[in-house]
């Protein structure tokens, strides 16, 4: 075991190692800074250039690009209101908030730290988990998902801060628009209305490119004004601000590890997509929090909770990806494929064959979360100057890249035209007092939900919930939704 | 353009002019494909599309054989994903769009059939009209077992316990294979559909939510290694190289005529495999010439072993072969065998 972590360690110090992962840091960060633009893309984009690499060499490439892109993805859901990748739509929430309060250098700050750090948690947790990894993940199935699934529908009202009806109507439209396009089980479509598109239902990417970009960029538009407010007195522009940032999360290290804790579990788990993590962890960090009404005008936990929950979430989903070749997370899954590329056959037995590889995997990620991190935090300097751009200028920039950011998402020009239907709908629940975390929250959930509930009643019959892993997540869930209200339920519970 | 470039244009416009001498000497051959045909396509932009995202299976073979088309014609390939409807949309548009030879499609064939056979909602072409290309890849089918369950088939069926099979959706190489094993086989059956992809529907045995897969020979091979999983049968008419000693299930059983039609069916349908279309009604001499620059590439030792390399596979058919076994699937079968098809596929191990 210990050799084969000095062994590890040893083969990345090599200058062809570093040399990989310092060429492939920026690619991932240009990619991630573009909106619409994923992880998913940058595997894709960048494996046919490891051909011929070895395998250490290739890996060191591709994860070092991919821990970046999550990095530009959070950059520009803080400083523009526009979510770089899905996941970084919980971070607008109240990162945006923050930059329009002047604060984006705090916020770039909190998040680069949380980011680090939870992917730093991730990798020590595969690290200690990679001797036990198989026994772990055979022990999570379908029903362990669907209550995960519903932990997530429970949080819906939780994000609809102040008002959770408003909130619950919203995470209902966003299930119902699961529905469209084929059934998760049967494979029949549904809604299709004889429209070969719609034969997979509403796309993701559009919904939330449109729902969270689009009203921004119109309102920058409209206001013609910058996004930070500048009627306010404004610090000046220093790298002090995003110091001071990081080292809020040294204060809030509860929010911290419970949400790294929370995204490296998410991660594990192969049928959880990464989407859910950041919005789970945000709703949880809100919970457990002493002033929760003060989510969503700009609270730093609110950026702290998603980002690290974030990143940590990828070394759990690296977990059964080398533990039984089985992609925890979509891009996982081209992962999987460079492994091949690069002569390496994932599956059960990746694990007693290449030891040393998977640890020196893990150490990786690691070095790529800290180092993209190192290398934002040089370029924030840059980016908060972004906030004081005039709107005029800015949103025809903006509107560009996210069409070109949709648009290469799945090669589709219908998907671009759904951002300007999607951002239509953002514009009127922005307006009229919706939450649109909670649609897109919903949106993914119902699929999720559908699909193992479904699975598991098929598997185990009706007391699929029976199993101790699956009590387990009902029961946390309850704590976790109860907490607020823990005293004047401890009250009745004495009285009665 | 460089000079090497311009060199190197020379250089096969020499070959071609060489190349129609000997077409115009060979007129004695049967429709003889002379290398001039094939300038219509030099210097065109030629479509290569597939059905998936980047990065899967289909996207990294068209990638590993655009090169090669490329060097042949003299055309630019470009690969383009169209991921939708599970490669259902992008077969959709294809068949829709112009016969110029300059759009073709890396397609999962076994799919593409089944879906036509039981009527999918949504399919919009008809293979028996398509352009077929040739086959680049058929490959045979494992079953696989919880390590729990007796260690051969025959134990397994005598047992009559319920087997609970996994698969994406009812028609997904996993499960149409698992209910005509079902069939053939009379086995106690249930096929739970609803995982993400084959390789969730492989964790699913692994970890004992269900007892069953049915799978890729390659695939199959994989989850077997460590003893999660465990291979009980070879699904095809001869043993896999993976595992010669692992028996087919025509060794197996002494399968009555019925019992044999159902897996010859479904291996039928194997026998088109990924491979390469283009739409209907592609003029002659283009679609010859088409088809004669993909036997070339998927016969070309060098490509079979860099292939090989990256472990994409290549088993080449031609175009005619594989018109015969598509008219037997889709034009021959009595009305009655079809709906007890249908039934069996789509609805009779559901629960």
């Amino acid at each position: 075991m210990l050799d084969a972590f000095i062994s590890a360690a040893g083969q990345l110090v090599s200058p062809t190692v570093l040399g990989a992962m310092l060429f492939g840091l920026p690619l991932g960060l240009i990619i991630g800074l573009l909106p619409g633009l994923s992880g998913i893309t940058a595997f894709a984009f960048l494996i046919p250039f490891t051909f011929g690499m070895s395998p250490i060499v290739g890996l060191a490439f591709l994860l070092a690009a991919y821990a970046a892109v999550s990095q530009g993805g959070s950059m520009t859901a803080i400083v523009l209101g526009v979510p770089g990748e899905v996941p970084n739509a919980a971070t607008v929430i109240d990162g945006y908030q923050m930059t329009k309060q002047g604060r984006a250098g705090e916020a770039i700050g909190a998040a680069l730290m949380a980011s680090a750090l939870g992917g730093l948690f991730g990798c020590v947790l595969l690290v200690i988990l990679i001797p036990v990894l198989q026994p772990i993940i055979l022990s999570f199935a379908s029903p362990e998902n669907f209550f995960l699934g519903l932990a997530g529908i429970a949080f819906i009202a939780v994000l609809g801060s102040g008002a959770p009806v408003k909130g619950l109507i919203a995470g209902t439209l966003g299930i119902f628009m699961s529905l469209f396009g084929y059934s998760p089980t049967e494979g029949i479509p549904r809604f299709w209305l004889g429209i070969d598109y719609m034969l997979d239902g509403f796309r993701l990417v559009p919904l939330a490119m449109g729902l969270f970009a689009v009203p921004e960029i119109l309102a920058l538009m409209t206001s013609g004004r910058t996004i930070a407010r500048t009627d306010t007195v404004m610090e000046p522009i220093s790298l002090r601000q995003v110091v001071r940032g990081g080292l809020a999360v040294f204060s809030h290290l509860g929010v911290f590890f419970r949400s790294s804790a929370l995204g490296s579990v998410i991660g594990i788990m192969p049928g959880v997509g990464g989407a859910t993590a950041p919005f789970v962890a945000y709703a949880a960090a809100k919970q457990t929090a002493r002033n929760p009404e003060s989510f969503g005008t700009g609270n730093i936990e609110g950026v702290i909770a998603p980002e690290s929950s974030s990143n940590a979430k990828e070394g759990g989903a690296l977990v059964p990806t080398l533990a039984l070749g089985i992609p925890g997370s979509a891009s996982m899954a081209l992962m999987l494929g460079a492994f091949i590329v690069l002569g390496l056959q994932p599956g059960p037995e990746f694990l007693v064959k290449h030891m040393d590889l998977a640890f020196g995997l893990a150490m990786i990620l690691a070095i790529g979360n800290v180092g993209s991190s190192v290398m934002m935090f040089l370029l924030s300097k840059f980016l908060i100057y972004i906030t004081r751009v005039p709107g005029q200028v800015l949103a025809p920039i903006l509107l560009v890249l996210i069409m070109i950011g949709t648009y290469s998402a799945e090669n589709s020009p219908v998907d671009v035209l759904f951002v300007f239907i999607f951002g239509a709908l953002g514009v009127a629940m922005y307006r009229l007092g919706y939450n649109r975390p909670a649609l897109l929250l919903g949106f993914v959930l119902g699929e999720l939900i559908e699909r193992y509930y479904q699975v598991s009643m098929n598997a185990y019959g009706g007391l699929f919930f029976l199993r101790p892993i699956s009590i387990s997540i009902i029961v946390l869930a309850l704590i976790c939704l109860l907490w607020p209200n823990r005293k004047r339920l401890m009250l009745k519970w004495r009285s009665a | 353009m460089s000079c090497i470039d311009l060199h190197c244009r020379l250089g096969r416009r020499s070959v071609l002019a060489l190349g129609l001498a000997a077409g115009i000497a060979a007129v004695a051959q049967p429709a003889p494909v002379g290398a001039a045909e094939g300038d219509w396509l030099k210097g065109q932009t030629v479509r290569l599309v597939v059905g998936y995202s980047p990065g899967g299976g289909y996207d990294s073979y068209a990638r590993m054989l655009a090169p090669h088309f490329e060097k042949r014609t003299g055309a630019t390939v470009i690969v383009e994903n169209k991921p939708g409807g599970g490669g259902m949309t992008a077969t959709n548009q294809l068949v829709r769009g112009k016969p110029d030879g300059l759009t073709m499609q890396v397609l999962n064939g076994e799919s593409a059939i089944m879906w036509q056979l039981v009527q999918q909602t949504g399919v919009a072409y008809d293979m028996t009209k398509v352009s077929l290309l040739g086959r680049i890849q058929e490959e045979p089918h494992f079953m696989l077992v919880h390590p729990s369950l007796p260690d051969t088939l025959k134990e397994i069926v005598a047992s009559g316990k319920k087997l609970k099979f996994t698969a994406t959706r009812r028609i997904d190489n996993l499960g149409d294979y698992a209910a005509v094993m079902c069939e053939a086989l009379k086995l106690n059956c249930q096929i739970i559909t609803g995982y993400k992809g084959s390789k969730e529907a492989g964790l699913a045995v692994m970890n004992g939510e269900a007892d069953a897969l049915t799978i890729s020979e390659s695939s199959g091979f994989n989850y077997a290694q460590g003893g999660k999983t465990k291979i009980v049968a070879t699904i095809s008419h001869k043993r896999s190289e993976l595992m010669p000693n692992m028996p087919t299930v025509y060794e197996m059983f002494n399968l009555t005529p019925d019992q044999k039609w159902w897996i010859d069916f479904r291996l039928g349908v194997k026998a088109i495999g990924r491979c390469i279309i283009g739409p209907p009604g592609i003029p002659a001499d283009k679609l010859a010439y088409l088809q004669k620059v993909w036997k070339e590439v998927l016969t070309d030792p060098a490509v079979i072993a860099e292939g090989k390399k990256t472990r994409h596979e290549l088993d080449y058919e031609a175009p005619d072969k594989m018109k015969g076994t598509v008219r037997d699937l889709l034009e021959t079968l009595p009305a009655d065998k079809l709906e007890n098809v249908r039934e069996v596929l789509g609805k009779k191990y559901a629960s």
